[in-house]
């Protein structure tokens, strides 16, 4: 690693490479040994799950008295009884997200756009503070506060918009929908994707921003010129991490939500919320027998593959958008004639650039910070 | 003399327990609770030592409160842990894993749980032990009706959906001398598996199987009603929400108003108390055959009670332990625990701290029997 | 469109901090000005403030008047995104709009003033200003390409077909050509002299051949010691200022004697 200098001949170098360093070796079979173990855990959970599920997945949930009584009672198979829970994870998780990301993304430019230098320090702090709350906290005010301050939303919404499915149905008197329990979930995915955003946002190069504004572009015509372009794939993994937080949400939810395992667009009634598996899971653990169990353990893994395919997707995006821009140019550069000599240069240009990472994509200039320090310091 | 002192003791720990528990019933008073009471057996050995590892129903969790701190006041020497997270079954899980020196269920071992237990306990097999006498209240929220009564049928049709509204006319039919408005009738069960739910839907299938005509189960069978999790859940959503109606462990109910339920087919509507349970469980309660010497193993069966001072909808919990500890010393300190428990003492404890009903007395001498097999 | 500049008095501040002090000076309309001086000097600050961009900056004020045909660019009730409209920038570094293609690079001005604009006057006017700009022949089969695929003298012709989209009256260059090789600064100096038969150009640049290439009047910026403020020095014909400065600083600074 390090250069030989100019200090000795090449031979009293190379013994000095040569030299053992205890310290060195050691932190790197730490470091080895921790990335590893990564691996290891994964594979673990997974296995773990799976050998559990089998039994209950494979029974026979007609016959089996394990499993026709109690949570499990009355579903055909393995696949009915999962199949609403689904239903439920993705839906309450996609509600939390539509009422949660503008407003997450909202605060990240107030943040990195609009406040005040100070302002802007304190809100950052105010909103990591958020992440800090425990989500048991969360249920008990989404249970106190926010379900009686839905009634007369979900009142007005049934009332003028009950004709629409997510709005109709016997609106609730308790406010224990699955509204009340997204709004809460919304709160608690905020931070991760406001504090994703708002770093985002802040790389934005100051010589894109500059260029909007010098056509004469307003803030926020600015905003969507440079800003939005260039944090689209990292405010679209912000939400996605967001995702994740939601489907795994358990205590909230259970608090909060008055819960049915069936399919439901409904979003304002006391009977016909979606139930999502983590409560599900957590509701029901405790009374379960051996094969219930297994069964609940089967709904967990199914939760594990959607988290694992959300994360997936979210990496996929963050990188799709930066590359997008590159694989429509090497489709249309193939359209141009060969001997076009641009042809050849812009494709080298193509594949010079690397596939970006999620802080840096879209960074064309290869150097923003050092401009906007050239920047802020001339002629000052 | 020692008798005396026991009582005291008891006493003096349900002041203790009152002070720490905020879920304690408000019928609390100073007077002494066994002033008439003639204890069986509950001279407990202070020179015990040792811990008790135990766990499971959350019914029983205030209840086990109290007698621990009483039980503990003499036998200085000895910690009760009793872990009412994982519920009733995972407390028989744990049991059955050899965690737990007994668990507390709100429903005796089902007959692989049986079997499970002879590898555990040896050839006498667990136990199943009636140690707690609750009722389940049907709960609501009316504003303006102070007095609701409540025959079975009613309350079979409502939790099943078929009566919608306060203004029914079977609810008004039982209750004619009530305001009752138009509003929409908001069912309150719960979201998590419960013993209460078993209790309660057991009553339902058994006194009204034309109209419920689901089986008992833990988990609350049908769609449509506002589900919460545990009994706390119940009783803050039927206290938030006005139309609501739920059922909660009699003693988790706090100042929530419940109803008085009609006995059998007669006229007479009862409201929950401690004596209408213990009348319930005399009633209706007997022993099943599980071919295990000394398990007490209740069946309950609702149509009997018909008495009018007797509550139609008790709630039984157990403490299971092994006829075998492999332990002898664990054995000689649970097996004085669940003395205490099953004693007059023990059962006034309770009483007075988590408002649950006392065990008829013929009931404890039969567990003190029982007891007696435990080696 | 070419249009008079007049600056009358002008302070520049940051916060606190007087950054250019008392600038007085006339831009004749159709004419190339350059501003030299050393780093520092506020000539890029003072070139912004005739477009209102200093004012990105948080505190940035000035004090003074500069008349854009005898209208105060600082008068109350203007709109310094009106003002940006009228008086185009083109920056040190190319800045093309990496997300967007050629084509949208060029009419992403004009989109903020007139959203509805029909596929043919787009195209028209596309080919317009990157023939203004003089990169319509390079770029004319892939306009819908990024515009960040191009060279980097291809990108800043690109930004400057994009800033005369919008037929500003006036166009700054904040050395427009120092992160360019000389082939692609020899195309930008060309664009240059023909774009000022049609616009009011003003260039900042460290280049004194630069300066003395495409000018028409030179004004010569100074700085007397760190945190002093930046001040005109010199305003003349740029023969002058290359030749015979009245001022003994500018004719150390243009003779390479010190910057």
């Amino acid at each position: 690693m390090s250069e030989p200098g100019s200090r000795g001949p090449q031979r009293s170098t190379k013994g000095v490479r040569a030299k053992s360093r205890p310290a060195d070796r050691i932190f790197l079979g730490l470091s080895t040994g921790s990335a590893a173990s990564i691996m290891v855990i994964l594979a673990g959970v997974a296995l773990f799950l799976i050998i559990q599920a089998v039994p209950a997945i494979m029974a026979d949930w007609q016959t089996n008295p394990d499993l026709t009584s109690g949570p499990t009672g009355g579903y055909a198979n393995f696949w009915t009884y999962v199949g609403p829970l689904i239903w439920g994870t993705l839906f309450a998780s996609a509600i939390a997200l539509v009422v949660g990301a503008p407003i997450a993304i909202g605060i990240a430019l107030f943040i990195s756009h609009y406040a005040p230098r100070r302002l802007a320090g304190i809100l950052g702090y105010l909103v990591d503070l958020l992440a800090a709350v425990p989500s048991i906290v969360f249920g008990l005010w989404g249970i106190i506060v926010i379900r009686p301050f839905l009634l007369p939303l979900s009142d007005w919404l049934n009332t003028y918009l009950g004709w629409i499915p997510l709005f109709g149905g016997q609106v609730s008197t308790t406010g224990s929908t699955i509204l009340a329990g997204a709004v809460v979930l919304a709160v608690m995915i905020l931070p991760i994707i406001t504090s994703i955003s708002r770093e985002i946002f802040l790389q934005t190069p100051r010589l894109h921003e500059e260029a909007a504004l010098a056509l004469g572009a307003t803030k926020w015509e600015m905003i969507k010129m440079a800003v939005f372009p260039y944090g689209r794939s990292g405010v679209i993994s912000a939400t996605l991490l967001g995702l994740g937080r939601a489907l795994g949400e358990t205590m909230a939810i259970a608090l909060i939500i008055s819960p049915a395992i069936l399919v439901s667009v409904r979003m304002l009634t006391e009977g016909e919320n979606s139930q999502t598996i983590a409560a599900n899971i957590a509701l029901n653990f405790p009374i379960a027998t051996t094969l219930q169990r297994e069964a609940l353990i089967g709904t967990g893994l199914l939760l594990f593959v959607i988290s694992l395919a959300v994360n997936m997707v979210a990496r996929i995006i963050a990188g799709r958008a930066g590359k997008g821009a590159l694989r429509k140019r090497k489709k249309m550069l193939a359209q141009l004639p060969p001997s076009d000599p641009s042809t050849v240069l812009a494709v080298d240009d193509v594949l010079a650039r690397k596939s970006p990472a999620v802080h840096t994509e879209g960074a064309d200039d290869p150097e923003p910070e050092i401009d906007r320090e050239e920047r802020e310091g001339k002629d000052a | 003399m020692k008798l005396k002192n026991v009582a005291a003791v008891g006493s003096l720990a349900l002041v203790t327990a009152l002070a720490l528990s905020a879920c304690a019933s408000g019928s609390g008073s100073s007077e002494t609770p066994a002033a008439s009471a003639t204890p069986t057996t509950a001279a407990v050995d202070s020179t015990l030592t040792g811990t008790i590892t135990a766990g499971g129903s959350s019914a029983q969790a205030n209840a086990q409160a109290a007698w621990t701190s009483a039980f503990t006041a003499q036998a200085k020497g000895v910690t009760i842990n009793y872990d009412k997270s994982q519920g009733s079954g995972g407390g028989v899980t744990n049991w059955l894993a050899g965690s737990y020196d007994f668990a507390g269920s709100d429903s005796p071992l089902k007959e692989d749980q049986a079997a499970t237990a002879q590898t555990l306990c040896g050839p006498g097999g667990g136990i199943n032990l009636p140690i707690y006498l609750d009722g389940v209240a049907v709960i609501y929220n009316l504003p303006g009706v102070k007095e609701l009564n409540l025959s079975s049928a009613t309350i079979a049709k409502i939790f099943s959906l078929q009566i919608t509204t306060w203004n029914d006319p079977a609810i008004a039919a039982e209750n004619p001398d009530a305001t009752l408005p138009a509003t929409q009738i908001t069912t309150v069960t719960r979201s998590d598996g419960s013993g209460t739910t078993t209790n309660f839907t057991n009553y339902l299938s058994q006194t009204q199987p034309s109209i419920w005509t689901n089986p008992p189960s833990n988990a609350w069978p049908i769609a449509g009603s506002s589900a919460q999790q545990g009994g706390s859940g119940v009783v803050n959503t039927v206290k938030a929400g006005e139309g609501t109606i739920g059922y909660a462990d009699h003693s988790a109910i706090g100042e929530l108003s419940s109803a008085n339920i009609q006995v059998g087919t007669g006229t007479d509507f009862v409201p929950f108390s401690a004596e209408g349970a213990s009348n319930a469980f005399t009633e209706a309660a007997a022993t099943v055959d599980t071919g295990v010497e000394g398990d007490l193993a209740q069946k309950i069966d609702y149509t009997k009670i018909t008495d009018a001072d007797a509550y139609p909808i008790p709630l039984i919990s157990y403490a299971i332990l092994c006829t075998t500890f492999p332990d002898e010393a664990q054995s000689t300190l649970t097996k004085a625990y669940i003395s205490f428990i099953a004693s007059e003492v023990g059962q006034e404890v309770a009483a007075k701290n988590a408002g649950s009903a006392p065990i008829p007395a013929d009931m404890l001498s039969q567990i003190a029997t029982s007891l007696e097999l435990v080696k | 469109m070419s249009k008079r500049i007049e600056v009358n008095d002008l302070n520049v501040y940051y916060g606190d901090f007087l950054a250019v002090e008392g600038v007085n000076i006339n831009i004749e309309p159709r004419t190339v000005t350059a501003f030299i001086g050393p780093s520092g000097c506020g000539k890029s600050t003072f070139l912004r403030t005739l477009n209102r961009m200093h004012e990105v900056i948080p505190g940035a004020y000035v004090k003074g008047e500069v008349m854009i045909d005898g209208n105060d660019l600082y008068g109350p009730g203007v709109d310094p995104v009106l003002v940006r409209r009228q008086v185009g920038m083109v920056f040190q570094r190319a800045n093309p709009f990496p997300t967007m293609s050629i084509r949208d690079n060029v009419l992403a001005g004009v989109r903020l003033n007139n959203k509805r604009l029909s596929k043919s006057d787009g195209d028209d006017l596309v080919e317009k200003s990157l023939k203004g700009a003089n990169l319509w022949e390079e770029v004319k089969d892939r306009l819908n390409l990024p515009g960040s695929g191009l060279s980097g003298g291809q990108q800043q012709r690109l930004c400057i077909a994009r800033a005369i989209a919008v037929s500003p009256d006036v166009l700054l260059m904040d050395e427009p050509c120092s992160a360019l090789d000389p082939i692609s600064t020899l195309a930008i100096e060309d664009l240059i002299e023909e774009l000022k038969q049609e616009y009011t150009i003003v260039i900042v640049t460290h280049n004194m051949q630069q300066a003395s290439r495409v000018s028409d009047k030179t004004a010569f910026f100074n700085i007397a010691g760190t945190g002093k403020p930046g001040k005109l020095i010199e305003f003349d014909e740029t023969t002058t200022i290359f030749s015979n400065p009245t001022v003994q600083a500018t004719e150390d600074y243009v003779s390479g004697r010190f910057g």
